[in-house]
């Protein structure tokens, strides 16, 4: 028998291979755990507090006009509404849809971003995102693409909605900061006027139309309108709400909404966040405490054979 | 794809089972053509057929480089997840797809790229070493008609009937009939190493039949007379003239190495022609074994290529899945179909909405055709839903079992150190010396022995060789162990001999037998009592005669008989020097100077069985040395007289397994006497002995096997159980007596405090050997001193005295029947095989193995008439192996038992703890020896094996019948007990436990009885319930084939892992039947276990480890990767699901396709496959501390239906609380950011895909018992990672296809404070609940593993074995 020298046959003798690896080697026994429980508990109850009074400082009004018998649909409308705290600025101006399923994969991937970003696409294959709303008539001439293509574009909101003070005068809501910086820099440019098909519109940079396109991810949705950065004050008192209803939303029971909100470090108005730190937080404590009760009353000895099966 | 592999594979052995085949000797034919054009016409077109159809190239490869892909792909893609890969991809490219198809193909791209990868890589390496191979260059006889020439070829050239010359050193190309041989040392001779083949280093000799060496030899040197130039080792054999119509018929290919039957005819042009001479696996020379210590050999290429039996045997065994593996796939199918139910609702689902939502939803302008939309919906879900079938889990599984395996490779408490073979040789014969020498230098040599500690050591690890099985290992219920090199050491030592009924050497020493047996506990009590001292002292009173006597005649011919009957092959080192160095020796024949300073030759002798080295070198130690062997004489050195004497010999008849003897034919030229010796086990001599034939029944009744008996004893034991004493029965003979000692012994055993009991119990078996064996005319064997001894210890336990003098008086009633039968032909012979078989008894029941020698002295004209008929049927072409038998037969009979040998053959080390060990794990373990009864229960006692077990006794059968009775009536008397003890259950605790240990059975069950059972089925039934009511098996005198019968018989009839464990090669078949074959890799008895094994180890004390702590860990570990898996892909596909109830299950993805891509390639991948390799819930130690741990990896605990709908059901409610928290928390009502914009579907959807993969990643953490730096390295890559990968992924807006849907998507999320908040709480909603889960059932319903961490933890283990510490602080 030939003795093996080689040294490739002897394995490095490193932690991995033998398995050797310094460890951390941790169970989960009674101590610890219910102080983790107890500490989450004292932690999330506050952080919870903290979220709801957020919250709660946001100020949110949500106002349905698509119902009331002075706004049919094509009518213009005038609601007013009487706040009943002031609304520092800024206040946002949404309109809010319900029941409109943005999220549909239908309509969710009829789009074509290459034309949003104001280049002629001709190439019927790459427009077929587009579907089913490519040309005017279904056929494949070039001259009859839609500009802009597709569902989302085609049924963008049209109604139109301003802010009157008691006096009736206009108060100054502006339109730019409403779509994301990004969407305006990289995703959306305007269409060459002289492109081909037929243009419906091709101002793609309009924010309102931007803001459409940002597909919403629940049926009920609402979407930046216009936002009052307090040019004159804060608001107060009874608005006028001056709505032009253009957009139909009945045949699918859809309803319309404004919502006029104010922001807070967490955004909007959302207390939910904050109630479920409040739960989580007292069930930690609360199982904390028990298991501590439990623990103290009847400790069960750890490590102790005689709980091991083959010596029962 | 596995039924379809067999079907191939059956198809491809069938066709190797081919039939006879002849083999012309290949002359160039073009010459041939030229001349004899008319002449032989039809014979060369023969020729040319046969010379055509096969050549030696051999191909291990899978693939060729055009095949790979093709074949490459069409073996990935019949796994059915790839395949089902497959068609999602296919359909990902149609319009229904709602994710682009790039990811997913890349997705399944990278699987089938990393599997291809390992794949051709080792293809590429056999493709390499087939090359190697094949053009290595060899030297091929051209026979023309005029000249003969060398001409040099490749391998891969060589065809049948190719003449070849091979030279000293080199390997044979194919497997070649030995025509002639240089014949150094005896005419047509030549030697081969077949380490190879099968590991064995020792020499072998092949022999060339004389007529036609001699004739090719002749030739040589008329040839060398005439020019007169030439060498003897550049001979040239260009004169001999082979004609075309030589042929070698032969048998057709096949597997076995150990037989090859054929025949010759040499036609030499006209002139000459041979008879018909057989061949035999004398002269077959086997491809892949090496000439040695010969200078040249002529070969005939008979079997070439893949036909030769190397190519054979190295054919892949068939591949062994694991048990997890088949579960996972059975559970994969179930997801399917559930994947498929979960497409048909939400198709359906999709369709309701659409109907609702068509008229009034103009903005969707959905499509009246709803059979179109619905059709393609259903596969647009299927996509959707396909990451439920986790794509990477194989390749995974393969990465992470690859570094398991390197684990265990490099386990360095399973490497076995060991000193070099020539150390060992020398302290052998050190040890055998010190036997002879006993009574002067004991201490010396001691002292010598120390001093010779090894300076070079061996180290062999543990292997696997095979990645598939390394779960299996953690769920092995059946074991299935060899004896002889498994479970000891197969270092065989010469202990002691009967030579005409006289016994010289001694028993095994009883020191060690204590201290294999008892536990530590008991050994610190035997030096508490100092009693040590006295069983030193019993051991001193106990002797036998230590010195042989070689001027008694008898003892001077059984030594010589010990040295010339075996095929042990010496050779000879010519310096002292030289014998660590192996390379350097030499062969020496008769007539070489070294001969003359006789004294100081050392031989070295080597043989594939280790009891016929021991016995020639315990003839070599006892002067009586044997010198050199050649095919045709022996020559002996005895030292007595210091002359040499030299046998012819005639025969030999060779060891088989079935025979289980083998014999030489010798004939003594001093005396012209021809002999005939055999050797064998004592069951295949006895009944041929001369004097034995009318006391058949009577030997019979002496060695305990009559079945008639075994069913009166089995009565008895009932009876002895019910405290009646069978004082009447004459028949009560050994066994039974055996059976309630062992009762009584067990009670012992129980009581902790009567280990003073057993040390009586030693002492008194000393005594009793005294006793017995100076009193020649004892009548009692030693399973009688058995009994006494245990008879004593009954003594100890306030037992009735009587029982003692029962036994005995039985025993004497016995003897005396045998004696009047005896009477009639009384003479000295009887006395003479009665004193044997005493003897006989006596060793086998220490443990040692015997052997009977026998001789007979055969007439002239006897043997001439018989050597015909051996010669007629070592010709014959079919059953060559039933008529050599049925010969032999003839000639072995009338034998005169000269003496009994035995063997010790030690346990190793730690054999019987590791035996308790895995007896405690809930493992069923089997022995299969080919030992006697009496020593398999020897060694089962000493490896604690049957210790403190009923023994039931199967044996020696008539009729299938007798023996369903005889199972019953144990099945009923086990469910008896058991019933019994189950009614019993108000008396008090104690009580019962010594009850409960009474009642477990062990069974011994005989070869003989296997083979009746194993031709019913039914029996087969009954049999099986038998062994599962008893603890332990052991199974004596089984053969190889009958090994594996028994590893199919249980694993036919159970779910449960069965694991085979063999050293030599009469347990391969056994290795390849079971479900883990194991193979000891430091065994004596060559490489073909190992071969044929999944695993090997070193020794069998390793098996312990490898199954209680690297089989666990690696079950446990691939069952937490395989349900993660599914876990984390379920989740990840529910999502969708989840967001479907809102977008009217339209179909929209909500993550993107790189995401999801993403999440199993890399988000959620490599923690797991850190945690697959490293994680461990007990550190080893405490594992073989507590081995009680494996059953619930034996019941299958850590993957079963329970723990894979826990898994899915946690995986339903991480997943809805993963995105119902976030439709909250990022609801589209509110903004989440302060300057008030929305968000929209991909901000929502990537808060959720952020928080799943946190979820993903932390009940994994929440899983992990062992953080090492590689487990936090792998999640600090997968989280930073994670971030990178959203980070650039957001920063692009357009690129090659891509739009930039995710563009600043997650710089967006990552501005707003609620992303964090919202992360944290989606953590504790999904995590807390499984967490206070765990929490409680570990802390008020703590299974024992739980118990054993804490134990682990609070370094607990030390007073647990005190039971007395059991307060510990929390």
């Amino acid at each position: 028998m030939a003795i093996d020298k080689d040294s490739s046959k002897r394995p490095a003798n490193t932690a991995f291979k033998q398995q050797r690896l310094k460890a951390w080697e941790p169970i989960l026994t009674p101590g610890p755990v219910i102080i983790a429980f107890i500490v989450i508990g004292i932690v999330f109850i506050p952080i919870g507090a903290a979220i709801i009074s957020a919250s709660n400082k946001v100020l949110e009004h949500v106002i349905r006009y698509d119902d009331n018998p002075n706004c049919q649909l094509g009518q213009k409308c005038t609601i007013n509404y009487t706040l009943p705290t002031e609304m520092e600025s800024p206040v946002y101006l949404y309109y809010k849809l319900d029941n409109f399923y943005q999220n549909h994969r239908r309509y969710v991937k009829s789009r074509n971003d290459d034309q949003l970003r104001g280049i002629e696409v001709t190439d019927f294959s790459k427009l077929k995102d587009c579907e089913p709303l490519i040309t005017t008539d279904g056929s494949e001439d070039v001259n009859k693409i839609l500009v802009p293509c597709g569902l989302i574009a085609n049924s963008v909101f049209n109604d139109s909605i301003s802010i009157a003070d008691a006096s009736g005068s206009l108060i100054n809501f502006n339109k730019s900061g409403i779509a994301w910086q990004s969407d305006i820099d990289k995703k959306f440019k305007n269409y060459p006027a002289n492109g081909v098909g037929v243009i419906n519109f091709s101002n793609f940079e309009d924010e309102d139309f931007i803001v459409w396109m940002r597909t919403a991810a629940l049926p009920d949705f609402k979407k930046l309108y216009r936002i009052y950065h307090g040019d004159n004050g804060a608001l107060s008192g009874t608005i006028q709400i001056r709505i032009d209803n253009k957009y139909p939303v009945a045949s699918f029971d859809g309803k319309k909404y404004v919502v006029l909100s104010t922001t807070s470090w967490i955004g909007g108005k959302n207390p939910f966040l904050g109630y479920a730190y409040i739960i989580v937080g007292i069930i930690c404590f609360v199982q904390g405490v028990v298991f501590a009760i439990k623990h103290k009353i009847s400790p069960r000895v750890l490590g102790s054979p005689k709980y091991l099966e083959w010596n029962k | 794809m596995e039924p379809f592999d067999r079907i191939v594979n059956k198809i491809l052995k069938k066709k190797t089972k081919s039939s006879p085949k002849t083999v012309y000797i290949n002359i160039n034919n073009n010459n041939i053509n030229n001349n004899n054009n008319n002449v032989n016409n039809n014979v060369n077109n023969n020729v040319n057929k046969s010379c055509k159809k096969k050549s030696n190239w051999i191909s291990t490869t899978k693939y060729s480089i055009v095949s790979f892909i093709p074949k490459n792909l069409f073996e990935q893609f019949r796994k059915f997840t790839n395949l089902y890969f497959l068609g999602i991809l296919i359909l990902s490219w149609l319009p229904v797809s709602p994710l682009t198809p790039g990811p997913s193909s890349i997705n399944l791209g990278i699987v089938l790229l990393i599997n291809a990868i390992k794949e051709g890589y080792e293809d590429f390496r056999r493709y390499q070493s087939d090359k190697r191979t094949n053009f290595q260059k060899c030297k091929v006889l051209e026979i023309n008609n005029d000249n003969n020439n060398l001409i040099s070829k490749f391998w891969k050239d060589l065809k049948e009937g190719d003449i070849v010359l091979i030279e000293n050193g080199n390997c044979f190309p194919a497997d070649l009939i030995l025509l002639a041989s240089s014949g150094e040392s005896s005419p047509g001779q030549c030697f081969i190493e077949t380490s190879n083949l099968d590991g064995e280093s020792n020499l072998k000799y092949k022999q060339a039949l004389l007529d036609i060496n001699n004739k090719i030899i002749e030739k040589q040197q008329q040839q060398q007379q005439q020019q007169q130039k030439q060498l003897i080792d550049n001979c040239n054999i260009s004169n001999i003239k082979f004609n075309e119509k030589s042929i070698i018929e032969c048998e057709g290919a096949n597997l076995n190495l150990n037989k090859f039957d054929g025949s010759i005819q040499l036609f030499n042009g006209d002139d000459y022609k041979t008879e018909k001479l057989p061949l035999t696996i004398e002269q077959l020379l086997i491809r892949g074994t090496r000439l040695m210590n010969t200078n040249h050999i002529y070969g005939l290429v008979v079997y070439v290529g893949h036909e030769t039996k190397y190519m054979l045997n190295t054919m892949s065994t068939p591949t062994k899945r694991s048990k997890l593996e088949k579960t996972m796939e059975k559970i994969l199918l179930y997801l399917f179909g559930a994947q498929l139910l979960l497409c048909l609702f939400s198709t359906f689902m999709g369709l309701r909405f659409d109907l609702k939502f068509q008229k009034g939803s103009w903005y969707l302008e959905i499509p009246t055709n709803f059979s179109m939309t619905t059709f393609t919906r259903y596969f647009t879900f299927l996509i959707l839903f396909s990451t439920m079938i986790p794509i990477s889990l194989y390749v995974t599984m393969e990465i992470i079992r690859f570094l398991q395996v390197l684990s265990i490779n490099k386990d360095k408490k399973m490497c076995f150190r060991n000193s070099l073979e020539t150390f060992k040789i020398l302290q052998q014969q050190q040890q055998q010396q010190q036997q002879q020498q006993q009574q002067q230098q004991q201490q010396q040599q001691q002292q010598l022995q120390q001093q010779l500690s090894p300076k070079e050591i061996e180290e062999t690890f543990a292997e696997a060789r095979t990645s598939n099985l390394n779960e299996e290992l953690g769920q092995v219920e059946y074991i299935f162990s060899d004896k002889t090199g498994t479970l000891t050491k197969n270092e065989m030592v010469f202990k002691i001999c009967s030579i005409n009924g006289n016994i010289y050497g001694e028993l095994p020493n009883d020191n060690d037998s204590i201290k294999s047996t008892t536990s530590i506990n008991e050994i610190d009590d035997i030096v508490e009592n100092s009693s040590l001292e006295e069983i030193q002292q019993h051991q001193e009173e106990q002797q036998f005669e230590k010195t042989i006597d070689l001027s008694i005649k008898e003892n001077l011919e059984f030594i010589i008989i010990l040295a010339v009957c075996n095929t042990v092959l010496p050779t000879i080192v010519e310096e002292e020097n030289e014998i660590f160095n192996h390379n350097q020796l030499k062969t020496i024949d008769i007539g070489c100077d070294i001969i003359k300073n006789n004294n100081d030759f050392k031989i070295n002798y080597s043989s594939s069985s280790p009891d016929e080295t021991a016995l020639v070198e315990a003839a070599y130690n006892l002067g009586i040395k044997l010198y050199s062997k050649t095919p045709n004489s022996i020559t002996v050195y005895i030292g007595v007289t210091g002359e040499f004497k030299t046998f012819k010999i005639l025969n030999i008849i060779e060891f088989t397994s079935d025979r289980k003897r083998m014999s030489i034919i010798l004939q003594d030229q001093d005396l012209n006497q021809i002999i005939l010796y055999s050797k064998g086990a004592d069951s295949s001599i006895l009944p041929l002995l001369d004097n034995n034939e009318n006391n058949n029944n009577i030997d019979e009744i002496n060695l305990g096997i009559n079945s008639d008996i075994t069913n009166n004893n089995n009565n008895n034991n009932n009876n002895n159980n019910n405290n009646n004493n069978n004082n009447n029965n004459n028949n009560n003979n050994n066994n039974n007596n055996n059976n309630n000692n062992n009762n009584n012994n067990n009670n012992n055993n129980n009581n902790n405090n009567n280990n003073n009991n057993n040390n009586n119990n030693n002492n008194n078996n000393n005594n009793n050997n005294n006793n017995n064996n100076n009193n020649n005319n004892n009548n009692n064997n030693n399973n009688n001193n058995n009994n006494n001894n245990n008879n004593n210890n009954n003594n100890n336990n306030n037992n009735n005295n009587n029982n003692n003098n029962n036994n005995n008086n039985n025993n004497n009633n016995n003897n005396n029947n045998n004696n009047n039968k005896i009477n009639n032909n009384e003479d000295e012979n009887e006395i003479l095989l009665k004193k044997s078989k005493e003897s006989l008894k006596l060793f086998s029941s220490n443990g040692l193995r015997t052997l009977c020698i026998t001789k007979r002295l055969l007439s002239d004209d006897e043997y001439l008439q018989w050597s015909r008929l051996y010669k007629e049927a070592s010709l014959s072409m079919i059953e060559r192996d039933i008529k050599m038998e049925m010969v032999s037969k003839q000639i072995e009979t009338k034998l005169i038992l000269l003496g009994i040998t035995a063997i010790e053959d030690k346990l190793q080390d730690n054999v019987s703890t590791t035996i308790s060990t895995l007896i405690k794990a809930g493992m069923k373990i089997y022995i299969l020896t080919g030992d006697k009864v009496e020593t398999a229960i020897t060694i089962g006692l000493s490896c604690s094996l049957l210790k403190g077990l009923q023994l039931l006794i199967l044996n020696d059968f008539k009729s299938i019948d007798s023996l369903l009775l005889k199972i019953n009536s144990f099945i009923e008397k086990i469910e008896e007990k058991s019933s019994s003890s189950s009614s019993s259950h108000t008396s008090k605790k104690d009580e019962e436990e010594e009850e409960v240990e009474n009642e477990e059975f062990g069974l011994i069950i005989d070869g003989s009885t296997l083979t009746i059972l194993l031709m019913s089925k039914e029996c087969e039934d009954k049999f099986y319930k038998l062994t599962t009511l008893c603890k332990s098996i052991v199974c004596c005198r089984v053969t190889p084939f009958q090994k594996s019968e028994v590893v199919r018989l249980v694993k036919d009839r159970t779910n449960s892992i069965t694991l085979a464990i063999g050293d030599g090669a009469n347990d391969v078949s056994m290795i390849q039947k079971a479900h883990i074959g194991i193979g000891i890799s430091s065994g004596k008895e060559g490489r073909q276990a190992v071969l044929a094994s999944d695993f090997s180890i070193a020794q069998f004390e390793y098996l312990s480890r490898l199954l209680l702590v690297h089989g666990r860990y690696n079950y446990k570990r691939l069952s937490l990767v395989i349900c993660y898996f599914f876990f984390k892909n379920l989740s990840s596909c529910l999502l969708q699901f989840w967001f479907a109830i809102n977008n009217q299950f339209s179909g929209t993805t909500y993550y993107d396709s790189i995401n999801s891509m993403l999440f199993n390639l890399s988000f959620t991948s490599l923690p797991i496959i850190v945690v697959g390799v490293l994680e461990r819930d007990l550190r080893p130690s405490i594992l073989l501390k507590f081995p009680q741990l494996y059953k619930d990896c034996q019941n299958g605990k850590s993957f079963n239906h329970k723990v894979f709908w826990s898994w899915i059901i946690l995986s339903m409610y991480c997943s809805a609380v993963v995105y119902f928290l976030s439709i909250f928390i990022f609801d589209e009502n509110h903004s989440t950011h302060r300057d008030g914009r929305m968000g929209g579907l991909r901000n929502q959807s990537s808060f959720a895909f952020s928080a799943l993969v946190f979820v993903i990643n932390f009940k994994l953490i929440m899983l992990v018992k062992r953080w090492t730096f590689l487990t936090y390295l792998s999640f600090g890559i997968t989280f930073s990672f994670f971030f990178v990968v959203q980070l650039v992924y957001s920063s692009i807006h357009i690129i090659f296809g891509y739009r930039g849907d995710y563009y600043h998507t997650f710089f967006q999320v990552l501005k707003a404070p609620t992303f964090y908040n919202s992360l944290i709480i989606v953590l504790f909603v999904s995590l807390l609940p499984p967490f206070t889960i765990q929490f409680i059932k570990r802390n008020y319903f703590p299974n024992s593993l739980d118990i054993v961490q804490e134990i682990q933890k609070f370094n607990l283990y030390n007073n647990n074995n005190n039971n007395n510490k059991n307060n510990n602080k929390v």
